[in-house]
């Protein structure tokens, strides 16, 4: 019997037309499902709809069943063998101590002292986390919060598992991780789990099924490589996915699919005949400096360790230059630095070729230096993007990218894209020579990260400088002219992205990664297409 | 670590209750320096590090209360100086003094309290009392620092965006409050995420039953007991009048009656018995360590 069997659901909220239309499958034991779609097409509804206290209010026909028993039926106790996992590692967390947030739903569910003490020894020492047991949740990185959320479910013995976006708001090295972990349960304990995703470089190579959503109806279903060979003709759901499947489509799309790097580099050898255009990949930035740092040197306190040291970068003018690196290597305190919200103990910054202290009052912001920061929402104000947008004196139309379909929505209510694009109009507001952007494409799908790429390179042509601090090396493969790597708070290279991502072996985009020892300079799907002799 | 990090976190906020209610409600200078001595030799004892500043805090709060009861209050037989029409008094000044010795020994022993009782171990107590209370408090330890930290990133946010237009204090005003607002806008948007994790983890209002990492053992009870009878026995003496004492117009002679003698030992006691427990242990574990050096058996040094 299917774990879960879903009958011609369809769901709609009270003012909006469905959202999930029609939609039937079912979940077999142990299955390994991978979710996707592009952004509002209904994902996330259809896994709420799945856990019974988080299905939206609305008007619903069909039904699901779990186990045969109709979800909204099932006891408390019998709900949590559905356990449910959201993207945000910071506000799903409840309590301030470790132990007692991976103890919650036990405690909720009244267990026994020492089933309780039993789970949560378990589950540390499983996944080798107990030196984290006395720690204040504050303390922790995203990876971990999100791996001590899952643990918080795990200890209710759930027999499937329901991921929003797990690893939507984690760096790559973390959300590689958590994914590994995901398919180990899945693994080694026969846990299913249902995950979306829109960074799918990951989660295919691992997934045993695919199903693919579009406008709240499933477009296709089943086993991942024939599925992933079937929506190949989608251009926007084969944006999403991994490197080896683009080379795939771009290379012809003859026999098996391959899903990972390994089946990628054999596909490649076999199948790309390289025409002979030569390679552009000189270095175009101009020679006039827009921000110069010179041996800076920056800790937050006294007694912590340097988090920029030593660190020399010359940003030109009229140029996007994406700064890569690891957490914690100093990449945003450099943002920081350069936007005068934090001052170096020692070293000298200088914009347009004046020293950043001699810059008195707000001068700095007014026409000069504008800042973006990660979380896009600390810039709304208002309750709708037309009042924002009045408050900052900007019009629709002055916006490099279309908005104007959202006038009245409040800013919180726009997806992750759209609020990261008018948050940057409203940086705009005050017309800055450099922009900086932290993280600009985080948690983003592709159509939209293609969007803020746009959007970047008009306002390049519009004369601006760009400085985006980033983890998404994809991205900056696409749209940087030159690419910094920190280090332990130090600029250790800087490159164009053709040189940089093609002589990098562990840091680099996947193309690259497909690539290397056959065919040089291509970082991206889009040069194998330019380079690659008609015909395959 | 100290000995009483193993202590059940009850055992040890009764104790606490019992010495410092006795100690703030009986002024009686024979009480009160017994109340101090105990908690200054406890803190002598304790393990870990200690704030010495907290020495000048209780001296000038000690010599404040010296100073200042004089001035205000004028009761008292033996004056020694005349302001305003009003007696400055010896006794109104060694009231003072021994009100300030109470305060310090109050401030010491919670000093000492706090070492011990860490946030989650009055969530513990808390539990007892109100399930929801202790959630909600262990809510806020989380949320509280988190909304700080926010708030100061969208202060600099606001600052890059050219948000504070001048250095006026109306245009600083005016930009707090708006900080506030969106902090207030994001602090509602993030509840949701917060109560959404909360019901799909089964949480509905429901009782529910605390997870505890604490057991009550032998030693609790056999502490717990000695600390309650000995705080009988200087309730006891409390309630037959013998710790009453007067400082106006003349300060009494302490009373030596034996019930007073037994309620003064009694209250000793208990002042000095986590001293004593403390003590003990650390002799306990030099015991247990030069036992550990003598034999073959090597600890690994850390």
């Amino acid at each position: 019997m299917a774990l879960f069997e879903v009958k011609n659901l369809t769901f709609g909220y009270p003012l909006t037309d469905k959202i999930i239309d029609g939609v039937s499958f079912s979940v077999e034991q142990g299955d390994f499902i991978a979710v996707c779609g592009p952004t509002g097409s209904g994902k996330t509804t259809l896994l709420r709809l799945l856990k019974p206290e988080l299905a939206p209010l609305g008007n619903k026909t069909g039904e699901v069943l779990f186990d045969g028993k109709n979800t909204e039926n099932l006891t408390p106790e019998e709900s949590c063998a559905i356990g449910f996992v959201g993207q945000s590692p910071e506000h799903q967390i409840v309590t301030d101590k470790v132990w007692h947030e991976i103890v919650f739903g036990m405690e909720n569910l009244r267990f026994s002292q020492n089933l309780m003490k039993r789970r949560v020894a378990e589950i540390m020492s499983y996944f080798g986390i107990d030196s984290l047991f006395d720690k204040n949740t504050a303390d922790l990185s995203g990876g971990q919060k999100q791996m001590i959320s899952l643990s918080g479910v795990l200890v209710m013995n759930p027999k499937v598992i329901i991921l929003d976006e797990p690893t939507s708001q984690l760096d790559p090295v973390s959300a590689s991780e958590f994914l590994t972990t995901l398919k180990k349960l899945n693994e080694e304990l026969g846990l299913t789990i249902i995950l979306t995703e829109h960074r799918l470089e990951n989660v295919i190579p691992l997934c045993n099924k695919l199903c693919v959503i579009e406008n709240g109806k499933i477009t296709a279903f089943g086993e991942t490589r024939q599925t992933v060979k079937e929506i190949t003709g989608n251009d926007r759901i084969a944006a999403s996915m991994p490197g080896s499947v683009r080379l795939y489509k771009i290379l012809g799309a003859k026999g098996e699919c391959p899903l990972n790097i390994t089946e990628g580099k054999k596909y490649f050898r076999e199948n790309f005949r390289r025409n002979n255009k030569p390679f552009e990949t000189e270095e175009s930035h101009t020679d006039e400096t827009a921000a110069q740092l010179r041996n800076v040197y920056f800790r937050y306190d006294k007694d912590a360790p340097d988090v920029l040291h030593n660190t020399s970068l010359t940003v030109y003018k009229n140029e996007i230059l994406c700064v890569l690196g690891a957490n914690g290597s100093g990449k945003t305190s450099l943002l920081y630095t350069l936007a005068g919200l934090t001052a170096p103990y020692s070293g000298s910054v200088e914009i347009f070729g004046k020293n950043i202290k001699k810059y008195k009052g707000q001068s700095l912001y007014n026409n000069c230096i504008s800042l973006l920061p990660q979380d896009a929402q600390t810039v709304f104000l208002r309750n709708t993007l037309e009042e924002e947008f009045k408050s900052a004196g900007i019009s629709f139309e002055d916006v490099p990218y279309d908005l104007s379909y959202a006038t009245k929505t409040h800013p919180y209510d726009l997806s992750g894209g759209e609020q990261q694009l008018a948050a940057l109009a409203l940086v705009l507001a005050s017309k800055p020579k450099i922009l900086l952007l932290d993280e600009p494409t985080k948690g983003l799908d592709s159509l939209a990260k293609q969007k803020v790429r746009d959007a970047l390179s008009k306002l390049k042509r519009q004369g601006l400088t760009v400085v985006v601090v980033t983890h998404d090396v994809e991205f900056a493969a696409l749209c940087a002219d030159r690419a910094a790597m920190f280090f332990r708070g130090e600029c250790v290279c800087v490159d164009t992205p053709y040189r940089f991502f093609s002589e990098n072996i562990f840091y680099t985009t996947s193309t690259a990664r497909i690539t290397s020892g056959i065919c040089e300079n291509l970082i991206n799907p889009e040069d194998v297409s330019r380079y690659a002799e008609a015909g395959g | 670590m100290s000995c009483f990090e193993i202590f059940n976190p009850a055992t040890v906020f009764i104790f606490f209750a019992c010495v410092i209610v006795s100690g703030i409600f009986t002024m009686n200078p024979v009480i009160t320096v017994i109340s101090l001595a105990g908690a200054l030799a406890f803190r002598f004892v304790m393990p870990g590090r200690k704030n010495n500043t907290i020495h000048i805090y209780t001296a000038l709060m000690t010599i404040a209360c010296m100073v200042f009861n004089p001035v205000f209050g004028h009761n008292g037989a033996t004056a020694i100086a005349v302001i305003n029409n009003h007696n400055v008094t010896v006794e109104a000044g060694l009231y003072g003094i021994f009100l300030g010795f109470m305060l310090s020994s109050a401030v010491y022993w919670f000093a000492s309290f706090s070492q011990i009782m860490t946030s989650e171990k009055i969530i513990y107590i808390l539990g007892f009392v109100s399930q929801k209370a202790a959630l909600v408090l262990t809510m806020a330890l989380r949320f509280i620092p988190l909304y700080i930290r926010k708030a100061g990133q969208i202060n600099s946010t606001q600052k890059a965006l050219g948000l504070y237009k001048d250095e006026t204090i109306v245009s600083r005003l005016k930009g707090l409050a708006r900080v506030f607002s969106i902090l207030l806008t994001y602090m509602i948007e993030k509840t949701i995420i917060t109560s959404d994790s909360m019901s799909a983890r089964g949480y509905s209002g429901r009782r529910r039953r605390n997870f505890s990492l604490y057991s009550f053992g032998r030693r609790d009870v056999i502490f717990l007991l000695l600390s309650l009878v000995l705080t009988a026995c200087t309730v006891y003496a409390s309630s037959k009048g013998a710790f009453v004492y007067n400082f106006y117009p003349y300060a009494d002679r302490p009373s030596t009656d034996p019930v007073s003698l037994a309620g003064y030992i009694g209250y000793g006691l208990l002042c000095i018995s986590p001293s004593v427990t403390e003590g003990g242990s650390r002799l306990k574990w030099r015991y247990l360590k030069s036992k550990i050096s003598h034999s073959d058996i090597r600890l690994p040094t850390r």
